[in-house]
């Protein structure tokens, strides 16, 4: 996805929560977390370069997003909450992201931004660096033009999330090798 | 000048035409907006050419829609919607914990339980748009316009008909014709009802109006700070003519625009230069002489 050189990758220290399926082909490097019933796909890359990545539980990451930590040398870790979806192709450097976020198909999250829970940042939608962004934020439009996020779409978030971390849960694993903790 | 550049392209993006062709009625333009009459064994340019509107079809469900019930829905589709906030179309969903359905927006995730619009049945839905729409004053007293000039207009062509009727069988039509609400207006009726206006309203005073209807201000909540979110833009305000809501809750969803299919004639011979398909979702024509063929 970016250039790395051979000395510039960390050693992978990965610890794969229960009922976690984590591809083969997902490129990780550094401490990484992975918290329980979430799903990697494969050609996704998690880069713990300046700290850790702590992932929650239940999320979903897509094929070619990319999860940064570049917060500098020394920084603290970069934590991402439950329920998450990292749509194909985002770039996500943010500080931290909340529960129920939906980062949609190639948006880029700068990094030092922190995104509350129930965000979603649209399609092609670039977040600049420091923002804040409220619980139920809707980033979308040419304009990044914003509204809030009624609640009760979130439920429909929620229920559809389950459903598809089930089957993919199921049939990932038919198709593709998984990674485990290392040791 | 006498070079026609493409109407419907802006005009920074495409080169301007290195080859321009001479119409028969002396424009000079590319290729590719010319057709070709077979009759008149001519070039025809976009000018030359007069259109005609073929069919109505939704661009997001692609359903056709004859020009009767595209008439009757106010060219607009029955069952899609549009965003009020983005403009993006609408999805019918159900919510399992109430079974009820409710509309939103796949791209900016709006949706209609903000504004209560949600019922058991999809139907239902559409059912008290239209009604909202029916109701407001604005459409009532446009559709009581429309009626009256209907009536007006059968009453011509009825009596169009009748002195036909009676020119060919030779008896007097005269008394129809001085019938005062349909006898054909010239101009020097228009002239003389001019007159009689001015001179109504010349002798009249601002003082004398009675009732005055005092204009819409800015609502309170505009004044000073406010969140610049939740007003709705130009655009959101003339999407509902009716009462033009300031605040982006009160816009309402509206129903898509129809697009239309036309089919274009050849000016001098009336001929078909130009037709498409009937059925929207197939894009080639029944008839289509362009000169790009030849």
């Amino acid at each position: 996805v970016f250039p790395l050189t051979m000395a510039a990758r960390p050693p992978k220290v990965l610890t794969v929560g229960a009922n976690a399926v984590v591809c083969q082909e997902a490129d990780i490097f550094g401490h990484v977390t992975i918290g329980s019933g979430s799903v990697i796909h494969p050609k996704c890359t998690i880069l713990a370069e300046d700290g850790p990545i702590i992932i929650g539980k239940d999320n979903i990451l897509e094929e070619q997003c990319v999860i940064h930590n570049c917060g500098g040398t020394g920084a603290g870790p970069m934590i991402l909450g439950d329920c998450n979806v990292l749509e194909v192709g985002s770039r996500v450097k943010c500080k931290s992201m909340g529960n129920r976020c939906v980062v949609e198909a190639k948006a880029h999250v700068h990094k030092g931004v922190v995104l509350h829970s129930d965000v979603v940042v649209g399609a092609k939608i670039e977040v600049p660096e420091g923002e804040d962004v409220p619980d139920g934020t809707v980033l979308f439009g040419a304009t990044r033009e914003h509204n809030q996020m009624g609640t009760f779409s979130q439920e429909a978030h929620t229920q559809l999330l389950a459903r598809h971390l089930e089957i993919l849960r199921k049939t990932l694993p038919h198709f593709h090798h998984t990674q485990k903790s290392t040791r | 000048g006498l070079v026609m550049e493409d109407p419907s392209a802006p005009q920074d993006e495409l080169p301007p035409p290195r080859v321009l062709y001479h119409c028969a009625c002396g424009m000079r333009t590319s290729i590719t907006h010319l057709y070709v009459c077979h009759q008149c064994r001519n070039l025809r340019c976009p000018r030359c050419v007069t259109e005609e509107v073929d069919s109505f079809y939704c661009p997001n469900c692609l359903e056709n829609m004859p020009s009767a019930e595209a008439a009757l829905f106010a060219n607009r589709c029955s069952k899609c919607f549009e965003c009020p906030s983005c403009g993006h179309t609408l999805s019918s969903v159900f919510r399992a914990s109430d079974s009820v359905f409710y509309l939103q927006c796949g791209f900016c995730r709006w949706d209609s339980l903000r504004l209560g619009l949600k019922s058991e049945k999809p139907d239902k839905l559409i059912l008290t748009s239209i009604k909202r729409e029916r109701a407001s004053p604005v459409e009532q007293g446009a559709s009581k316009l429309v009626e009256r000039y209907q009536k007006i207009m059968s009453d011509q062509q009825r009596l169009r008909e009748m002195t036909l009727r009676s020119r060919r069988s030779f008896s007097l039509s005269m008394p129809h014709f001085q019938h005062s609400a349909l006898k054909p207006v010239t101009i020097a009726d228009l002239e003389m009802q001019r007159e009689e206006k001015e001179k109504e309203l010349s002798g009249k005073s601002l003082d004398d109006v009675k009732e005055r209807i005092p204009a819409p201000g800015v609502p309170e909540g505009l004044r000073g700070e406010f969140d610049v979110s939740e007003v709705a833009t130009l655009e959101q305000r003339f999407c509902q003519m009716g009462d033009q809501p300031h605040y982006l809750r009160d816009v309402y969803p509206r129903r898509r625009h129809l697009f239309t299919k036309r089919s274009k004639r050849c000016r001098t011979c009336e001929r078909f230069v130009c037709k498409p398909e009937l059925n929207p979702s197939i894009v080639t024509f029944k008839i289509h002489y362009i000169a790009l063929r030849y």
